[in-house]
């Protein structure tokens, strides 16, 4: 077949032969002329191209590729995430670092408050969180003296912020252990004292460091009536807010600023000066269901208890607690003393005989008011006044 | 080409715009891209026209990266043969032509009685009627004189291809050229 193919392929091909040939002495010569301006042409053509190679398309717009692709792509990614990760936190942590320093005019004091807010919350431990409370008492003490020294503008929530760390420090406090109370309160008064030495050293008469320093003035007197009945003030401080307490401590800026040679201590601007009239047990509207008050129902003979209370004074047997028939194994009741049965410490109460009373309790039986407490003027107000629903 | 300077090296030589290994290139292959686009065009305007086109072509491919590797005859005569298709594309082509029966020579004794320039026309005229595959394998191949091989390459097809398009290509030829030799 092949053999038939080449042979008719070679019949063709004689057969076509003088086209082919008449074309092949188509041997027309290249004007030499035209051939050289063709080359000139060329060459230029080279030149002009010549002056920007570059690498080849696919090279220039895939050279990056093998950078990427030099380490494992599973190395890469952890490496980029490694990166990114240090650069998040170590930014952050810088700008926190760098907030620390702001001042309440400055972009960064909100971050600085903030990581401050943050703090406070990891902050569980009573102690350490009364310092840390105390430590940012002090800062917003030291912001202030710092815009004064800069002749700004005291923005009025730095005191309420102050405001809110003293009063943080007073619940912490308030929190201690009978034990570890009055150390705390020692330390929130070494503080508000330190506050007060700087704010008092300040020459300005702006409303706020005036309202501050009223509020450091009233705090310490709070502290010091505090140091002299701790177990009292305790109880009270945990019951209650002390910058609630009383007109001369709302009144800030209208309360006088005491001398630097008085001793720090109860005053006649005192915020507790007043204490009976403005005592919570008598003064306060009793929360319903606290035992406090009138209590349900009408009171037949209120009066008359009121005036046996009042006379005989929780004494002999018209003593509520001893004319009932007393709880078997309660401790009240007459006993079983048979001879000699009269009462040992000269009272004539439950309470009063038992127990040395606590100074400035109230329980003294002297009839003077020496604080905060039932006093014989407490009782006074009888059940239907809110005071004779519950003895403490 | 100049002794000692294989294709390769005048190729990498010329990817780098190098002037001397262009000029090279040129003065190598430009006289028969000539010939082949004259031949074909019978025009020397035009066929001078096929080889600046055909060289600027060649210059644009090394400028983007591309171009050949090797065999570049094989590579310049495909441009030059696609610009060639191209310019005759948009235009039908010629008819081809018949000998005018005028006093006949009795004393010819080739049995082809007919003039070169009749011949040639007539052939390109045929030429044309192929297509482009089976044209540029009959130029190449009883033209210029090229092996299957060489022809292979320049038209990136098997030998084997190359060998059926020449034989479709005769075959075509015979068909178109054969009558007009009896009538003549």
């Amino acid at each position: 077949m092949t053999e038939f193919h080449n042979l008719e392929e070679r019949q063709l091909e004689d057969k076509l032969a003088p086209w082919f040939s008449a074309l092949k002495r188509d041997q027309a010569e290249r004007d030499p002329e035209k051939a050289e301006s063709g080359k000139i042409a060329f060459l230029s053509r080279v030149a002009e191209l010549a002056s920007g190679v570059s690498e080849s398309k696919p090279k220039r717009l895939n050279y990056w590729i093998p950078m990427i692709r030099k380490e494992p792509i599973r190395m890469s990614t952890i490496a980029t995430f490694l990166v990114i990760f240090v650069m998040l936190l170590g930014g952050a942590g810088t700008t926190v670092f760098a907030a620390q320093t702001s001042l309440p005019d400055q972009p960064l004091y909100g971050l600085k408050i903030a990581s401050e807010a943050v703090r406070l919350e990891l902050t569980t431990a009573n102690q350490e969180r009364l310092e840390l409370t105390l430590r940012l008492a002090d800062q917003r003490v030291i912001e202030i003296k710092l815009l004064i020294e800069m002749q700004a503008e005291i923005p009025p929530a730095l005191a309420t912020r102050w405001e809110a760390h003293v009063r943080e420090a007073f619940r912490l406090v308030a929190q201690k252990s009978e034990q570890e109370f009055e150390p705390g309160l020692l330390l929130l008064q070494q503080r508000l004292r330190n506050q007060e030495t700087i704010m008092r050293q300040l020459n300005s008469d702006d409303p706020t460091v005036a309202r501050i320093r009223s509020q450091i003035q009233a705090c310490l007197e709070v502290v010091q009536s505090g140091l002299e009945a701790p177990v009292e003030f305790q109880y009270r401080l945990r019951n209650g807010d002390p910058f609630q307490w009383g007109e001369g401590f709302r009144n800030q800026n209208n309360a006088p600023e005491r001398n630097a040679d008085q001793t720090p201590g109860r005053v006649d601007d005192s915020p507790c000066r007043d204490c009976e009239s403005r005592n919570p047990w008598v003064t306060v509207t009793p929360t319903p269901h606290s035992s406090y008050g009138p209590g349900p129902g009408e009171c037949v003979d209120c009066d008359l208890k009121y005036e046996y209370e009042h006379e005989y004074e929780w004494s002999g047997e018209n003593n509520p607690w001893t004319t009932g028939t007393p709880t078997p194994g309660s401790g009240y009741g007459p006993g079983n003393c048979t001879e000699g049965c009269e009462p040992q410490h000269g009272g004539t109460s439950g309470w009063g005989v038992t127990k040395t009373a606590t100074a400035s309790s109230g329980y003294s039986g002297s009839g003077a008011s020496q604080g905060p407490g039932p006093t014989q003027q407490n009782n006074a107000g009888g059940p239907n006044e809110g005071g004779g629903g519950k003895r403490p | 080409m100049k002794p000692g300077l294989d294709e390769e090296t005048l190729l990498a030589r010329a990817r780098c715009f190098d002037r001397d290994a262009l000029a090279i290139i040129y003065d190598t292959y430009s006289s028969g891209v000539y010939r082949y686009a004259m031949r074909q065009l019978g025009d020397e305007d035009l066929a001078e026209e096929c080889v600046a086109e055909t060289f600027n072509r060649f210059l644009k491919a090394l400028k983007s990266g591309g171009g050949p590797k090797s065999h570049l005859r094989a590579y310049l005569f495909r441009v030059a043969h696609n610009w060639i298709a191209d310019s005759f594309r948009h235009s039908p082509p010629p008819e081809i032509e018949h000998e005018e029966p005028n006093d006949p020579d009795p004393d010819a004794e080739s049995s082809i009685t007919h003039s070169d320039p009749l011949l040639r026309k007539q052939i390109r005229a045929a030429l044309l009627r192929l297509t482009e595959d089976q044209r540029q394998v009959i130029l190449l191949k009883y033209i210029e004189g090229w092996s299957n091989e060489e022809i292979a390459q320049s038209l990136k097809k098997p030998v084997g291809a190359v060998k059926a398009l020449q034989h479709r290509a005769l075959n075509s030829l015979r068909k178109l050229l054969i009558p007009l030799e009896n009538t003549g």
